[in-house]
């Protein structure tokens, strides 16, 4: 146990800076962004952890006029007991996180799908995605996509900018795992691979370099597909957290190439900002519109500003509740923070369509 | 802490031992691969491994909780 | 680097290994003009149009030191020995030539004002007014007994870097170790030279990374573990140390850019520890500390303002 430093004066109870309470309307959670995890905590606990903080833990008894005597104490003992908080003599020296996100790319992910009549002339997207510094990549095969192809977008990359690569692609009878494990080794970058519309799901031991290969089978025909909204997904970390303070999780910074060729803010998002065949991505993101989307953040959105999860989920602006409203909730979204539950399944909302109006 | 009793310093030769700094009694043995990753910590989140640790959220959300994960 | 290109410079990274041969290297003196060339990413880098240099570490691991190579392999242990060591030397030659290319450029850090001296640095940080924990160098147990006899706790640790030594699958590390009664009785009266310290009653360490002038401090909670406890290098991977922003006092931050300026760096790493009784130890500086770890944690977006120094030392020395 921390046991209190010496000096004079009793210290005072401090959160790690790195812990960071978040309010919902029926319960909290307190994210520790380093450790990737999180934990719920009763709104009354984020009280005392906000309005209270730098206090002593007898002044912040006095302060409930000693009626929560025993359950401060207990407060107290769990969150030394997970290490989300210490003792402190000098709480001056100890400040919070700055929650201030910047990133050198102008694009930081991008999506490209492909199906099978897709035409796309990979070395230029590639080349075009580089030099606007992106760092990770989705590839979705909607159909069963030939080992050639892959490669094909693979050796594209080889000397380029991207860090991470992750394919998602429909069975076929050459993706078998020694295949897809052979792919991997031979390309660095690719970080996961899933295969969808398989006959059995699977999920292969991690390689050495830590790629995961998994196949699912759930069907992936199109992208109204995406926009899923739970728990795995969330992500606990401080680069996500910060950027979440301010933009969109899932827009900002990135750009999108549907099958067809149409430059999108997703592939889900009805308004094209050109064909790749006439428009490059980068004039597509010099658009005046095309960033709009990217400060749409969690507080702007109904029902999710008062969500405890809302700095850990990954929003969702192309499949919305109420199409006509840019700030409704995702509409896959089965959680309820005013009574805290999540709607079971047969009452979650089939997947909608591609939404009909353009954002404003 | 990892003490080796039977370590490397055991196997020094008299002249060896003599020429030897204290601390070399009390060397930590480890897995030398260990060292190479230490930095890169890798997380599972869903479907994806992260591996360079560079960009840690999911591009897009396509399958779903009820599938096993 | 990612930082650089966005603010407007233009880079290229160069690691040891692109030297000892991973690329193809090609350096050529023709009629006065110098160059550099490296296959990997088929580049050529012409001296000239190089603005500024940032150093970061260099051949950390050498492939000849790590290989067998004799066929058969070691039967000669004197003659693998002696190979060795001329490849060391070689490589050091090229080194040290490739540097001096580039002495006429701003650097961050140079590499020659790089080698710090532990015990050196632990009597200027004393003589700029940083409480430094007692040190001992001997061989004699008596002299160590006595020491631990006043200090309490004692601790040992390399008068140089913390090394490891590669035995196959397994490193036998030279990590910071405490010494009981025990442990000094079973020593010999005398030994070779060996380096202690009084064991600091610490509370939780600092890592502030120093950068023209700014510091930028983390501080780290080990004691809860372990493992952490006597050197927080032995990371746990399972449950990872809290690392959290701190603010240093400004006549402590004053002391240190003291101190810095004294060693004549721009940049470096700097170790603390706090004890119990409230004093903050300076322990050592890493002139190539990485600053990934502080950054991180802490968001301290350090990547871009080296980036912005760089480009700022670049136009400085461009102006006449």
């Amino acid at each position: 146990m921390i046991s209190e430093a010496g000096g004079g004066g009793e210290p005072v109870f401090a959160l790690f800076a790195c812990c960071i309470p978040v309010k919902g309307a029926r319960r909290s959670t307190l994210c520790d962004v380093q450790r990737g995890s999180f934990q719920f905590i009763p709104n009354g606990l984020y009280e005392i952890l906000t309005e209270h903080a730098g206090k002593t833990a007898a002044e912040i008894k006095a302060a409930y006029d000693h009626e929560y005597d025993e359950e401060i104490d207990e407060y107290l003992e769990f969150l030394l007991r997970h290490e989300f908080g210490f003792w402190c003599d000098n709480p001056a020296k100890f400040p919070p996180l700055d929650l201030t996100w910047e990133a050198p790319e102008r694009i930081t992910n991008a999506i490209l799908d492909v199906d099978a009549r897709s035409d796309h002339d990979y070395a230029r997207i590639l080349a075009e995605l580089d030099d606007l510094g992106c760092k990770a990549l989705e590839v979705r095969c909607f159909h069963g996509c030939a080992l050639a192809e892959l490669r094909a977008i693979l050796e594209a990359a080889r000397y380029g900018r991207l860090r991470s690569i992750d394919l998602l692609v429909g069975d076929g009878p050459e993706l078998t795992p020694e295949a897809l494990a052979d792919l991997a080794a031979r390309h660095g970058r690719v970080s996961s691979v899933v295969v969808h519309s398989a006959p059995e799901a699977r999920r292969l031991p991690p390689s050495r370099t830590g790629v995961v290969v998994e196949y699912w089978t759930e069907r992936i025909g199109s992208p109204s597909c995406c926009g899923k909204v739970h728990p795995g997904y969330f992500v606990v970390e401080l680069e996500t957290f910060a950027e979440g303070q301010r933009h969109n999780t899932c827009l900002n910074r990135k750009i999108s190439v549907d099958a067809r060729g149409e430059i999108r803010n997703c592939p889900s998002m009805a308004r094209s900002f050109g064909n790749l065949r006439e428009t490059s991505l980068h004039s597509a993101l010099a658009h005046r519109d095309f960033a709009a989307l990217w400060s749409i953040n969690k507080d702007q959105i109904d029902i999710c500003k008062d969500c405890e999860f809302r700095y850990l989920c990954i929003d969702c602006r192309a499949y919305l509740k109420d199409e006509r409203d840019l700030y409704s909730k995702p509409s896959k979204c089965a959680y309820d923070p005013y009574t805290a539950e999540w709607r079971s399944p047969a009452e979650r909302p089939a997947p909608a369509g591609i939404p009909k109006g353009a954002p404003e | 802490m990892e003490k080796d009793p039977e370590g490397l310093f055991a196997r020094l030769s008299p002249e060896g031992q003599e020429l030897s700094p204290v601390i070399y009694r009390h060397l930590h043995p480890r897995a030398t691969r260990a060292t190479v990753l230490r930095m890169a910590e890798s997380r599972p989140y869903r479907a994806t491994g992260y591996v360079c640790g560079s960009f840690r959220k999911p591009i897009s959300r396509c399958l779903g909780p009820d599938e096993p994960r | 680097m990612d930082w650089l290109e966005a603010l407007g410079g233009r880079c290229v990274r160069l690691n040891g290994d692109d030297i000892e041969g991973r690329a193809a290297l090609r350096f050529e003196v023709a009629d006065g003009e110098v160059s550099l060339g490296f296959a990997a990413g088929g580049f050529e880098l012409p001296l000239s149009e190089i603005g500024a240099v940032w150093f970061r570490r260099w051949l950390y691991e050498r492939r000849h030191e790590r290989v067998d190579l004799l066929d058969p392999a070691a039967d000669n242990h004197t003659l693998h020995h002696e190979l060795r060591r001329h490849l060391s030397l070689e490589s050091r030659r090229l080194s040290d030539f490739i540097y001096s290319r580039f002495d006429h450029l701003p650097w961050l850090s140079h590499p020659r004002r790089s080698s710090l001296n532990k015990l050196d640095v632990l009597q200027r940080a004393a003589r700029a007014g940083l409480a430094t924990p007692a040190t001992l160098v001997t061989t004699e147990r008596e002299a160590l007994r006595h020491f631990c006899a006043e200090r309490g706790t004692v601790i040992t640790k390399p008068i140089g870097e913390v090394d490891a030594f590669v035995e196959g699958e397994v490193s036998h590390f030279l990590f910071t170790t405490a010494l009981g009664l025990p442990e000094i009785d079973a020593l010999p009266e005398r030994f070779a030279p060996s380096l202690f310290q009084e064991m600091v009653d610490k509370v939780y360490e600092l890592r502030a990374f120093y950068l023209a002038g700014e510091l930028h401090a983390m501080a780290i909670f080990s004691q809860n573990d372990e493992q952490t406890r006597v050197d927080f290098r032995q990371y746990n991977r399972r449950r990872p140390n809290r690392n959290v922003p701190y603010r240093l006092a400004p006549e402590l931050a004053a002391r240190l850019r003291g101190l810095m300026d004294d060693l004549g760096l721009e940049t470096g790493s700097i170790d603390l520890m706090v004890a119990r009784d409230g004093r903050e130890v300076f322990l050592e500086v890493n002139p190539v500390g990485q600053f990934g770890m502080v950054s991180r944690p802490c968001n301290y977006q350090l990547e871009r303002k080296v980036a912005e120094l760089l480009l700022r030392k670049e136009e400085d020395g461009k102006r006449p």
